[in-house]
């Protein structure tokens, strides 16, 4: 079942409304309405009445932009499949392309988190976070500061109270 | 929302271009509480250890909340007093994941940990059984393998 985005019927027509994407590195793209609104962020300034042509992210660069826009276009696409196709087979797409867009380096995840978090995109902060925990599970503290680059910043005394506090989850 | 989130660009090779050295330590306590979700309480509590983001994200009662029980307040009144206002979600959490006698000390709850279900032990005494003061048929014996005394 090759079905590339061309061979599906667009969900919006192309006389539909474009928004203006600026990113923190001064790259614009241009985006469908159904597009941008995937952001709760970009849909309440929307709300709010906010009438300029190009929408300025301050806080997301170019790279990272340009892989939400990937996330939220295809989203949109998969939306409107569900509606057409039904739940079963829109649902099974939704995952298997999720689980390859979300297969990045530690970086890149951290960056999409805060994107996701800036933007407020739901659906993306849920992968982003469900990867994060995937990653995590089973390792000991010491491993994932190793892996992410975390800084231990307790004292050792303020490890052992944490210890401590703890040691009902571990009996 | 987004505070202390710089605008650089991922470089080729990865962070050593950054300007600022910054990686998933340094997410929003909000977002590090998301991932907390996905994960079982004892995986929760360890991860206080990471850092202080961490640590503050695992104390968050919407953390917490996910693990609980629905009924969990229906819970609290049978095994404590009166339900405890001042504690947090995680304390409440942490109380019941122990053994708690109720009904004088004739049933134990408890939550399990791994898989989140409500665990009842009813001791013997607390059961209704025909005849049961009838000695010719039963005789209680106290062991010290019971945790009933």
């Amino acid at each position: 079942m090759a079905s590339s985005s061309s061979s599906l019927p667009s969900p919006s027509s192309s006389s539909s409304k474009k928004f203006i994407l600026r990113s923190s590195d001064g790259k614009h793209f241009e985006v469908d309405e159904a597009v941008a609104l995937q952001s709760e962020m970009i849909k309440q300034m929307v709300e709010d009445g906010f009438g300029g042509d190009v929408i300025p992210l301050l806080n997301v660069s170019s790279i990272v932009l340009s892989k939400v826009i990937d996330y939220c276009k295809k989203h949109v696409e998969l939306d409107f499949k569900k509606k057409m196709d039904g739940d079963n087979e829109a649902h099974e797409e939704i995952k298997n392309w999720d689980s390859e867009y979300i297969n990045v380096g530690v970086d890149e995840l951290y960056h999409l988190i805060m994107a996701a978090n800036y933007l407020h995109i739901k659906g993306l902060l849920d992968l982003t976070c469900q990867k994060v925990a995937d990653i995590i599970k089973g390792k000991q503290p010491e491993q994932i500061r190793k892996i992410f680059n975390i800084e231990n910043d307790f004292t050792p005394e303020e490890e052992q109270e944490i210890r401590k506090e703890h040691s009902w989850a571990f009996e | 929302m987004g505070a202390g989130m710089s605008g650089f660009v991922i470089s080729e090779s990865g962070e050593r271009d950054s300007p600022v050295k910054v990686g998933l330590g340094d997410i929003p306590e909000s977002c590090a509480a998301m991932v907390l979700m996905y994960l079982d309480p004892p995986e929760i509590c360890k991860l206080a250890r990471l850092n202080r983001a961490f640590r503050d994200a695992s104390s968050a009662d919407f953390v917490w909340d996910s693990k609980l029980p629905s009924n969990y307040r229906y819970l609290i009144e049978k095994v404590f007093d009166q339900v405890p206002h001042y504690l947090s979600k995680k304390e409440i959490y942490a109380r019941l994941c122990h053994p708690n006698p109720f009904d004088g000390g004739t049933k134990e709850l408890w939550l399990d940990m791994s898989t989140g279900g409500t665990c009842l032990s009813i001791s013997s005494m607390a059961l209704s059984i025909t005849g049961i003061d009838d000695r010719r048929y039963w005789k209680r014996i106290p062991t010290e393998e019971s945790r009933y005394l």
